[in-house]
């Protein structure tokens, strides 16, 4: 009775203790070789609001054992995000392109698509903050400037310098929340599925992908129809895919 | 059956018709001619069209453009050609003849139109010719005909159950005074509601002998097809064609003979036709506790599987044999219920059909894969497999026992070498930190944008605030302006103040006060005007005449009073209201 309680106020005080029981739970089945109840309980921590690196690098692991490996690889790319499941993350990706079929095709990435990765993996509220700090930093230069160094050409710069540089801010939050709302990733979860250019079944096929394969998903087209999604292939090639086939994250 | 007349008397009176059916073209020296070869023929047949040129005098023939033909078609445009010269009576003639192939198509009376032939340019025309094609058909439905040769399509049951296998054999029968030197089946019959397979002993027709309607004929099983009807109601088997080269044997050629003669002078080809021939097919009864998957005949169906005892993540094959004579071919997998926790894959299907006797035998087996997951004991449960025995007209059911499964933990679960790749990654089993999604984006919220907005308007107004203290300091006028009503406040407050102690000097004030206002306001200079300059701007400005009479007044008390004896307080505070309402005045239009 008193553990229940104690335990009861514990959940109320730190939500993340449930969490780690479930973790806990999950990872006793997942010991136990029974990979679908691992599966189930990893995936109520999720929908609990809860990540972690080792959540998303267990579940890759309990798929990898089902040789499900186009949902490994999703979850595995997601455990990469995570510094403390990282370099784990890293070979469960490896390990599964090197199990699966087919190999997509990447375009190389260009210097400004690192600077837009860059930006984006900062966040929106990181980039808010930055633009709020600097903000208030060229309120304090143009006042100095103003009414004590009028005529310092330094100070003027700095202030200039300072304003500008809020602007660059502002836009990287603003961009970074259009891009996070509007793009999503996703990974190929069926063995085959058709890249359509429209969502009729009947439509042009654009392209053949395979479990496994990487999509950038595009909510705001995907908007049009519920049970397909409007996807970016790894090669460029754009296309619709049914959204059954995807494992969306 | 399909009968064709006495082929001796037949080809007597084709040659005799062939004469006197012969056209004639004269022009000159040339002499164009059409002939055929029969003009009585049966439904099937081919007859020969020749067309003949002879003359002396021509140098160039071209090809005759042949007709559109009803009831018949050309076998090939292309003809086969002959030529021969002679001289008679020291005049040299040439003779060139072009021969086409006709196949008789429909029944009934049919022209062959007239042929023309352009020779040295000039065109040449046939006469048409007339030609009889009579029906086989016709000609079987008379008891009394006994064709020569005809072509029929045995069933082995013309009432089968849905997927029961009927022999349907082609068949034909000829007299003895015929020989079959060959035989080609017409590519593409279609048995429709049927699923059909061609049999094939690798043997050649054997010829026996029968007596049909008292007279004798020899026959021959050409082709043999297991026939299985996919639906059930009245269907009806399409005519199948035969083309034959057949020839009139001597008469003394025994019946018993090689059914492939060898080439004599009276070879001919005919197109052969079975007549079409109904079926009527039973549906299968139904059927209540048991799998069918379409299996109709007499079959042993059994079920095994690779191991019952393996680790997670093994494979286990799953095989049903379904073996026995029927349509085996049209059999589908049986459907098993695995347990949830088993990954099915695709199932594998191999077959080893004999197609050589009259009945199909054969053994047909499917293999489930599957591969259980997780450790534990299984059940692959019991079920039931049903067949339909045509010859005993019910279902038969087979058993197939329940599977016990025993899955064991893989020891080596997380460091297995696949196909040569390793993976040796453990998962992370004790604490971790848990992270929340960002639920709201600190940008959006009210208290965030009123921070951010702060700065922005700070500085705004800071610049405004700058701005006009640059004004102030750089623009002289706009100070004056702007400090007008403030100096003249001072100088109101001051006039009052001294009233007591100086009231000359109080009147001074406000006389300052007055003027310094409308000087600063209007940029005049303040010292050194005359009076009558502000009260003309103010007239200017739509200074109300009462007013200025007031101001004129109130201004010549004030430069006057020092000179005057002394003013009461009573008169100065009354003035000073003046002065004050005055100045009310101009401000509202200064």
């Amino acid at each position: 009775m008193i553990i229940n309680v104690v335990l009861f106020l514990l959940f109320q005080l730190f939500p993340s203790t449930q969490a780690q029981l479930k973790f806990d739970q999950a990872n006793q089945l997942l010991k136990d070789q029974d990979y679908t109840g691992a599966i189930k309980g990893y995936k109520e921590i999720i929908d609990a609001d809860w990540k972690s690196g080792p959540l998303y690098l267990n579940i890759g692991l309990a798929y990898t054992q089902l040789d499900s490996l186009g949902m490994a690889k999703a979850y595995f790319l997601q455990a990469v995000e995570f510094d403390d499941t990282k370099a784990e993350a890293l070979k469960g990706i490896e390990y599964s392109a090197k199990k699966l079929p087919q190999k997509a095709a990447y375009l190389p990435k260009l210097p400004w698509d690192h600077v837009l990765d860059w930006t984006i993996k900062l966040g929106t509220t990181g980039w808010s903050w930055l633009t709020m700090t600097f903000s208030y930093l060229s309120l304090i230069i143009l006042i100095a400037y103003w009414f004590w160094f009028r005529e310092n050409k330094w100070v003027l710069r700095t202030l200039l310098s300072s304003i500008v540089l809020t602007g660059f801010l502002a836009a990287a939050a603003f961009y970074t929340d259009y891009v996070n709302n509007r793009y999503g990733n996703a990974v190929l979860i069926k063995e085959q599925s058709n890249l359509l250019k429209s969502t009729d079944v009947e439509s042009e096929i654009t392209s053949i992908t395979f479990e496994g394969y990487e999509f950038i998903v595009d909510f705001s087209n995907s908007k049009s129809n519920p049970d397909w999604v409007y996807v970016r292939m790894s090669n460029g090639i754009y296309g619709w895919i049914p959204k059954s086939d995807l494992l969306i994250y | 059956m399909k009968k064709i007349g006495n082929l001796n008397r037949f080809f007597f009176l084709v040659s005799l018709i062939s004469v006197f059916s012969l056209s004639k073209v004269w022009a000159q020296d040339v002499e164009v001619n059409a002939t055929v070869n029969e003009t009585v023929v049966f439904q099937g047949e081919r007859i020969v069209l020749t067309i003949a040129v002879s003359g002396s005098k021509f140098k160039k023939i071209t090809n005759p453009d042949l007709p559109e033909l009803q009831g018949m078609r050309f076998l090939s445009s292309t003809p086969s050609t002959s030529t021969s010269f002679s001289f008679v009576n020291g005049v040299a003639k040439s003779s060139y003849s072009y021969s086409y192939y006709i196949l008789t198509e429909k029944e009934g009376e049919f022209t062959i139109p007239p042929v023309s032939v352009s020779i040295d340019q000039k065109l040449y025309k046939t006469q048409a010719l007339k030609v009889s094609i009579r029906s086989r058909s016709a000609a079987a439905k008379n008891p009394n005909a006994s064709p020569d040769i005809f072509l029929k399509m045995e069933l082995s049951n013309p009432k089968p159950y849905v997927g029961e296998q009927v022999l349907a054999t082609v068949v034909i029968y000829f007299k003895n005074s015929l020989e079959i030197l060959s035989y080609q089946p017409t590519a593409g019959w279609k048995a429709e509601g049927f699923w059909k397979e061609e049999l094939n002993d690798g043997k050649q027709p054997q010829v026996t002998s029968d007596i049909i309607n008292g007279v004798s004929y020899r026959k021959a099983e050409l082709m043999k097809y297991a026939l299985f009807a996919t639906k059930s109601g009245k269907l009806n088997l399409s005519p199948f064609t035969v083309v034959t080269t057949v020839r009139v044997a001597s008469r003394n050629r025994d019946p018993f003979s090689s059914f492939f003669g060898g080439y004599g002078t009276n070879q001919r080809n005919v197109d052969l036709e079975t007549d079409a021939v109904p079926v009527e097919v039973i549906s299968l009864p139904e059927l209540n506790d048991a799998i069918f998957t379409g299996a109709v005949g007499n079959y042993k169906v059994s079920r095994s599987i690779t191991k019952t005892s393996v680790v997670a993540g093994e494979s286990i094959e799953l095989a049903t044999k379904i073996q026995g004579s029927g349509n085996i071919a049209l059999v589908t997998k049986p459907k098993y219920e695995f347990p949830n926790t088993f990954e099915e894959y695709n199932p594998q299907e191999s077959s080893d059909i004999n197609r050589k006797s009259d009945i199909i035998k054969g053994v047909k087996t499917f293999s489930d894969i599957v591969i259980p997951r997780t450790p534990g004991t299984y059940v692959i449960p019991e079920v039931k497999y049903a067949f339909f025995n045509p010859t005993r007209k019910r279902f038969e059911t087979t058993v197939l026992s329940a599977i016990n499964l025993v899955v064991k933990k893989d020891p080596r679960a997380f460091a297995s070498t696949t196909q040569q790749i390793p993976f040796e990654v453990q998962p992370v089993l004790g604490q971790t930190f848990w992270y929340s999604p960002e639920k709201f984006t600190v940008f959006k919220q009210n208290w965030f944008i009123m921070m951010l907005a702060f700065p922005f308007v700070v500085g705004i107004a800071l610049f405004f605030y700058r701005s006009y203290l640059d004004k102030m300091e750089g623009d002289v006028q706009f100070a004056r302006s702007n400090k007008a009503s403030r100096k003249a406040d001072t100088r109101f407050n001051a006039a009052k103040k001294i009233a007591e102690s100086d009231i000359k000097a109080s009147y001074a004030e406000m006389q300052k006060a007055l003027v310094g206002y409308v000087a600063d306001r209007l940029h005049i200079p303040e010292t050194g005007q005359d009076e009558d300059i502000y009260i003309e701007e103010l007239v200017k400005k739509g200074m109300e005449p009462e007013d200025i009479k007031q101001l004129n007044t109130l201004l010549q008390k004030c430069s006057t009073i020092r000179f005057a004896p002394l003013t009461s307080m009573q008169d100065f505070q009354n003035d000073f209201q003046i002065a004050q309402k005055l100045y009310k005045s101009i401000r509202g239009f200064v």
